[in-house]
């Protein structure tokens, strides 16, 4: 049990560029503390993250995955987050239907001035995934 | 059903007359099959128009070969022929056609339909073991897809064989409640012992006419292979949960990869539920006309997101 | 010597066995497949969809495991993943699957000794059934290609079903073996089991009613190669792998590392040579561009290049690349027409060098 209790989630966060990246980046240089298990790629905008990549990050061992983009209506390219919306909101459910922990699999609105929000919606989303415990379902692992 | 006869006879004789004037290059239709289901014909003479059958045995989507053919590389030195392909279609099958020119995959200018009503037709797989040829279509053979159709009267048709059938039943997608209702652990055991049995032959992907990326996300290997063909739990329900996004919003429920299925996976129930999220929360339903916006392809401002922080 | 054993002492008899893993036919949702067992086979079970191959030759196998070094750069550490050694059992395979496993017995032990597949084949005791119950398909055909449905060809018992029990008989000593294994399990049959038995396997035999003329299709194919009649063939076909993965002598594979966290393994998975990417080069050349390419290479390796190499016909007659076909390719109405086509074809050349003349 004790491997158990050191057993910290890997959460691979998708950010867009133009707000929730300078979001975490504000987060950093106004030093707010939020835990480190999440690992960010920078995408332009939310738009752009294909459902895939969120089952294939679940495939490549993460046990969580973060989406954050602009604020609707703030969006750099006008609709993306709002496409992102739609097909997210969807592999949620399918999530949810096929038994595969939606918990797993969080979006969130985050603008370049809210470091404390990503701060949050970080340290919340961790809390989540940790009571969930290691993903297993895509990776064959053993639980 | 007794008009299944006449019904033939009118498809043959529009078939025929197309392809007597030269009008099409050729008509996809139904020929009798081996087993119970009817075989893709493809009709070049008016001499071979006899060929062409219409009854309940008639369950596949011939669609998929429109697609296919308006989605090949010319070959070498072949010139392009500007006539329009005949295709027979059930009402759901033209759900597709609606779909494909939605999509611009097909050119409405370069198909002409011969569109039949239906009433339903049987589903092979519940006549494994019986006596081969049309059966009759009832409560006992009818094709799953067909007892919760709402669409009788073919859509987009040049010509309408039959006469009209008042529609039906209000979809209750019932099956996908039964899963619904499960509690997570079930839910998951069920897809866990679904999924675990597929062998990966990838014939829902085949037969799906509206699977038609011209290389493939599971078949793709540079820059980087997406999924690996390892056929295991993980690799199954990743091909599953990304095949079931992809037609999300687009799945017309022709029932076509859970017919051809070898290991009986219900596809099915996985396709219809997203179909049944996208109407419920955003309005869309696929195959419905060709002038809808795409489901993923729009959006709306006040599209809920009571699960987003 | 022939014994019997009765339906209900059949669990007796694999808890018996302790030193096998014991493989037999179960019902799942609707479809038989292969799976460890305890106990006698389902009732009413017929083929399996995918066929007891995978026992010998799963459709994905470990061959080698290893690890990235220190670096990060360098794997290491190579070594082949720990077989089993217990003595595997199959329960119930119906003899045209296990005639298959003779032909993929010749297969792996042609050139290169394949050592996956025999070291599992070694420690395997086959116990076929007599094809009684339903019928697997309507398609089947094991008579036409040297077959029966009470079959013995790779069998160390054949069981054949007499009501409440099997009539048993132990054909080798991996059978004779089962027999002492089981003990008082087994019961001695008796010369009106003998009878009941013989009369059961007439009755399977007739039962099967498709033919296929085989006769002249090797011939055929030999001068079919570039001939038109496989767009015919293929118009309608997906390229989808079911008739070749369910297949009970189809065994083709690919090997590929799957590499993750640091670690990986190399693993073979079963191919099918109907998918576009099975011959795709490298380079990107693909030297069988189509559907009508891929085809045409499955009847050629099953009734023309396996025959030339093994001397054997790559079919067993079972009938589920028919039965499963979702567009109705039937492989006999396939092969007996090349035949057809191979005649129009030698009187259209006839005809042509008369009128040359």
């Amino acid at each position: 049990m004790a491997e158990n209790d050191s057993w910290e989630p890997k959460i691979i966060g998708f950010l867009c560029n133009w707000c929730s990246y300078t979001g975490a980046d504000l987060a950093g240089t106004s030093r707010l503390q939020y835990p480190h298990n999440i690992r960010v790629i920078k995408v332009m905008c939310s738009g752009r993250v294909n459902p895939q990549f969120i089952l294939k990050a679940f495939q490549e061992g993460a046990d969580g995955v973060l989406v954050s983009g602009c604020h609707p209506g703030d969006c750099h390219y006008i609709k993306g987050n709002y496409h992102a919306r739609r097909k997210l909101t969807l592999l949620h459910d399918l999530m949810d239907y096929m038994g595969i922990d939606p918990g797993r699999f969080q979006v969130s609105w985050v603008s370049a001035s809210e470091g404390h929000k990503f701060a949050e919606v970080v340290t919340r989303f961790t809390e989540q995934v940790k009571a969930l415990g290691p993903q297993t379902k895509f990776t064959g692992g053993e639980a | 059903m007794p008009d299944a006869s006449a019904k033939e006879a009118q498809v043959r004789d529009i078939a025929r007359r197309w392809l007597a004037s030269g009008e099409v290059r050729y008509v996809i239709g139904y020929a009798a099959g081996r087993g119970n289901v009817a075989r893709a014909a493809f009709v070049r003479r008016a001499g071979d128009a006899d060929r062409l059958i219409w009854n309940p045995t008639c369950v596949n989507n011939l669609t998929l070969f429109l697609r296919e053919e308006m989605l090949r590389k010319l070959a070498k030195g072949e010139k392009p022929d500007p006539r329009p392909i005949g295709i027979v279609v059930k009402p759901c099958d033209s759900k597709t056609v609606v779909e494909l020119v939605k999509e611009h995959i097909v050119d409405p200018a370069r198909v002409r339909v011969i569109g039949l009503t239906c009433e339903g037709v049987c589903d092979p797989k519940k006549l494994v073991g019986t006596e081969v040829g049309p059966h009759a279509v009832t409560a006992d053979t009818i094709a799953d897809k067909c007892t919760v159709c709402r669409l009788h009267n073919p859509l987009m048709a040049d010509e309408v064989v039959g006469d009209e059938v008042p529609e039906t039943v209000e979809d209750d997608y019932s099956d996908v409640a039964e899963i619904e209702a499960m509690s997570p652990e079930e839910r998951w055991a069920y897809w866990e012992r679904q999924l675990s049995r597929c062998v990966r032959c990838y014939g829902c992907r085949e037969v799906c006419p509206l699977c038609y990326c011209a290389e493939c996300v599971f078949d793709r290997e540079k820059p980087y292979r997406w999924n690996e063909r390892t056929v295991q739990l993980p690799e199954n329900l990743w091909y599953h949960a990304v095949r079931a996004m992809h037609l999300a919003g687009r799945c017309i429920d022709c029932g076509e990869c859970e017919r051809v299925c070898p290991m009986d996976i219900p596809i099915r129930k996985l396709n219809r539920y997203l179909e049944k999220k996208a109407k419920e929360r955003y309005g869309v339903e696929a195959g419905r006309s060709a002038e809808d916006a795409p489901t993923f392809g729009s959006c709306d401002v006040d599209d809920p997101e009571e699960f987003i922080w | 010597m022939a014994n019997t054993i009765r339906k209900d002492r059949i669990a007796q008899l694999v808890s018996r066995l302790t030193d096998y893993d014991v493989y037999g036919p179960v019902e799942e949702d609707g479809v038989f497949l292969y799976r460890r067992v305890t106990g006698p086979p389902p009732p009413g079970f017929t083929n399996s969809r995918v066929p007891p191959k995978s026992i010998f030759f799963p459709q994905t196998e470990t061959m080698m495991e290893f690890e990235k070094d220190g670096t990060g750069h360098r794997f290491v550490g190579a070594r082949e993943p720990e077989r089993a050694a217990r003595k595997i059992l199959l329960l119930g395979g119906r003899p045209c699957d296990v005639r298959a496993a003779t032909f993929l017995d010749r297969l792996f032990t042609w050139d290169y000794i394949d050592p996956y597949y025999v070291d599992k084949r070694e420690r395997a005791t086959v116990i076929s059934f007599t094809c009684t119950g339903p019928m697997p398909n309507e398609q089947c055909f094991c008579p036409s290609m040297d077959g029966s449905p009470s079959g013995t060809e790779g069998a160390d018992m054949l069981w054949t079903d007499l009501g409440d029990s099997y009539y048993v008989e132990a054909l080798t000593p991996k059978g004779e073996a089962i027999l002492s294994a089981g003990g008082d399990a087994f019961g001695k049959a008796g010369k009106k089991d003998a009878g009941a038995a013989k009369e059961v396997k007439a009755a399977a035999d007739e039962r099967i009613t498709r033919r296929f003329d085989r006769e002249g299709v090797a011939a055929a194919l030999e001068c079919l190669f570039d001939d038109p009649y496989w767009d015919t063939v293929s118009e309608p076909c997906l390229g989808c792998g079911i008739c070749t993965l369910l297949c009970p002598t189809c065994h083709c594979f690919d090997i590929n590392d799957v590499v993750r966290k640091g670690e990986g393994r190399r693993e073979r998975t079963w191919d099918t040579c109907q998918a576009a990417y099975y011959s795709l080069h490298a380079s990107g050349h693909n030297p069988r561009p189509g559907k009508k390419h891929r085809q045409r290479n499955r009847l050629y390796h099953k009734f023309l290049y396996i025959d030339r190499n093994l001397g054997i016909v790559g079919c067993v007659g079972c009938g589920r690349c028919i039965a499963n076909c979702p567009v109705n390719i039937d492989i006999i109405e396939v092969a007996e027409g090349t035949k057809t086509c191979a005649e129009a074809r030698r009187e259209g050349a006839g005809a042509d060098a008369k009128g040359a003349a």
